[in-house]
């Protein structure tokens, strides 16, 4: 199976990014998603000089708004045609005590990574059920997997992600041309950690390289033999 | 839909029957320029390697599949292995063709039994197989290369035109069963098309050109380019209520009748 385009939301930094990096090195363009449009000129820039055969896409938009998934899905129809593959990656988090959140970090932690993912995830498998074919690839963590202190809100949001994405997965198994996959990786080294674990060494912490690999080898899966969910971790304090 | 994808085929999969020369391969050519996975079906091992060895170096996604079409097994398993492959399939291009050139009288009865294998059952064959993968995704487009033969006498050829009108048929009533699955089924009609080889000697040859001139009221032969844009017009979005229908391709060669042409002559050589 050749993988011929991949749309990945959150795309300015962290897995996003290194996910975007990793597709076009294996000869997959690339459509990415952010709201920090510099950043994604600059990826962009990076990847055409990785892998000058690959087309990249930058596209600003915001998660939180369901126009904004909408209309990337269809300017990456425009573009590219057929869309193989979709990572479900774009989210934030705050490491504070659940009640000492303000209400706009409330509101903006459920909008990005509940209601936002919820988005991505309607409009993209309706375009991959419509087709009868497509890659969806949701990046959790494993917050989910364990009550979590530090980070209960981020955790909250995910883990609701996570029964939408496995009802999907639920829904497709037996279809072999629409693989669901659940990337669950313990703390990873974005621009998220200082937001979410205070003081802590890297070596502790995943490389989103690491991650990305791991994402690939998932979509390569052969046909009859699906990766349903992917827990990658490192230190045992998480 | 504007943007690089205007005719909705970028990333798409079209199977080419005959693909790996002549006409075949410009419609090979020009489906992979539109960015479409081109799977090139054809009898000769060798050249269809080439064939999508070319269209890989223009850039392009392709790939060789063997197959015989005058036997309906062999295009069942081709159709198989393209489908274990890559899944789906948007786009179906009955063109290959095994032509005697000889009139009835002179041909074989072999030459004949091959010419409607190849050329009339042949696309049928395909049309079978292809259809039910197309079923399970609501949508898909099959496009037919008939002839003016069809329709109008061109030369001796007894078998080529038979099996054109014939395919001319078979066009419309799968449109008509398969339209209800979203299956569009279309024929193109080319008139004169000159081969690539002579395209030079029809460059240079002023005789040569000039008898084209004279019976095409678009004053010159067809190239192949032109061919493989009608089909591109009809495979894509563009042409999404259009379904059923032979589009002639002929730069008006087949406007006139004979009565008018023998008038005209005579105007003009008295």
């Amino acid at each position: 199976m050749t993988y011929r385009c991949a749309a990945i939301t959150g795309a300015s930094s962290g897995i996003g990014r290194a996910i975007a990096l990793k597709m076009a090195q294996e000869n997959v363009s690339v459509a990415i998603f952010a709201r920090r449009i510099d950043r994604l000129k600059k990826l962009a820039k990076e990847i055409k000089a990785l892998n000058p055969q690959v087309m990249v896409f930058p596209f600003q938009g915001d998660v939180r708004d369901k126009d904004s998934i909408e209309r990337f899905l269809s300017e990456c129809k425009a573009n590219f045609g057929e869309l193989d593959i979709f990572i479900n990656n774009a989210g934030i988090a705050f490491t504070k005590i659940f009640t000492n959140l303000n209400t706009d970090q409330v509101q903006d932690l459920v909008e990005t990574n509940f209601t936002g993912s919820v988005w991505s995830i309607y409009h993209v498998m309706r375009l991959f059920e419509k087709r009868k074919r497509g890659v969806l690839v949701n990046i959790s963590s494993t917050t989910v997997l364990k009550p979590s202190p530090t980070v209960p809100l981020y955790a909250a949001t995910k883990l609701g992600i996570a029964g939408l994405v496995r009802a999907m997965e639920e829904k497709h198994l037996e279809n072999k041309d629409i693989k669901v996959i659940n990337i669950i990786p313990g703390p990873t080294l974005t621009e998220l950690i200082p937001d979410m674990v205070g003081e802590v060494n890297n070596e502790s912490l995943i490389s989103p390289d690491d991650i990305a690999h791991w994402t690939w080898l998932a979509i390569n899966s052969p046909k009859n033999c699906k990766v349903s969910n992917l827990v990658l971790r490192n230190s045992g304090k998480f | 839909m504007a943007g690089k994808n205007r005719f909705g085929l970028v990333g798409k999969t079209a199977l080419i029957t005959g693909g790996c020369q002549g006409l075949g391969f410009e419609i090979a050519q020009n489906m992979s320029r539109e960015g479409m996975q081109v799977i090139i079906a054809d009898i000769q091992k060798k050249k269809g390697v080439d064939s999508v060895e070319k269209l890989k170096k223009d850039g392009g996604n392709a790939e060789f599949f063997y197959v015989d079409l005058s036997s309906s097994d062999s295009v069942k398993n081709m159709v198989n292995e393209v489908v274990e492959k890559y899944s789906q399939l948007n786009l179906l291009v009955n063109n290959a063709r095994a032509n005697s050139n000889l009139t009835g009288e002179e041909m074989s009865l072999e030459d004949w039994e091959l010419s409607m294998k190849v050329s009339l059952s042949g696309a049928f064959y395909c049309c079978r197989e292809v259809i039910p993968v197309m079923s399970k995704i609501g949508e898909g487009c099959i496009i037919n290369i008939s002839s003016v033969a069809a329709t109008s006498i061109c030369n001796e050829a007894t078998d080529y035109h038979v099996a054109k009108a014939g395919l001319n048929q078979l066009t419309r009533h799968l449109a008509y069963w398969a339209g209800p699955k979203g299956i569009r089924v279309n024929g193109v009609s080319p008139g004169f098309v000159i081969k690539e080889e002579n395209i030079e000697r029809y460059e240079a040859d002023k005789n040569w050109k000039e008898r084209y001139e004279w019976c095409h009221p678009l004053k010159r032969a067809g190239y192949a380019e032109d061919i493989s844009n009608a089909i591109l017009f009809l495979a894509s979005d563009l042409a999404n209520f259009i379904t059923g229908i032979n589009l002639v391709v002929d730069g008006g060669l087949t406007l006139s009748s004979p009565g008018d042409l023998l008038t005209r002559y005579i105007q003009e050589n008295g």
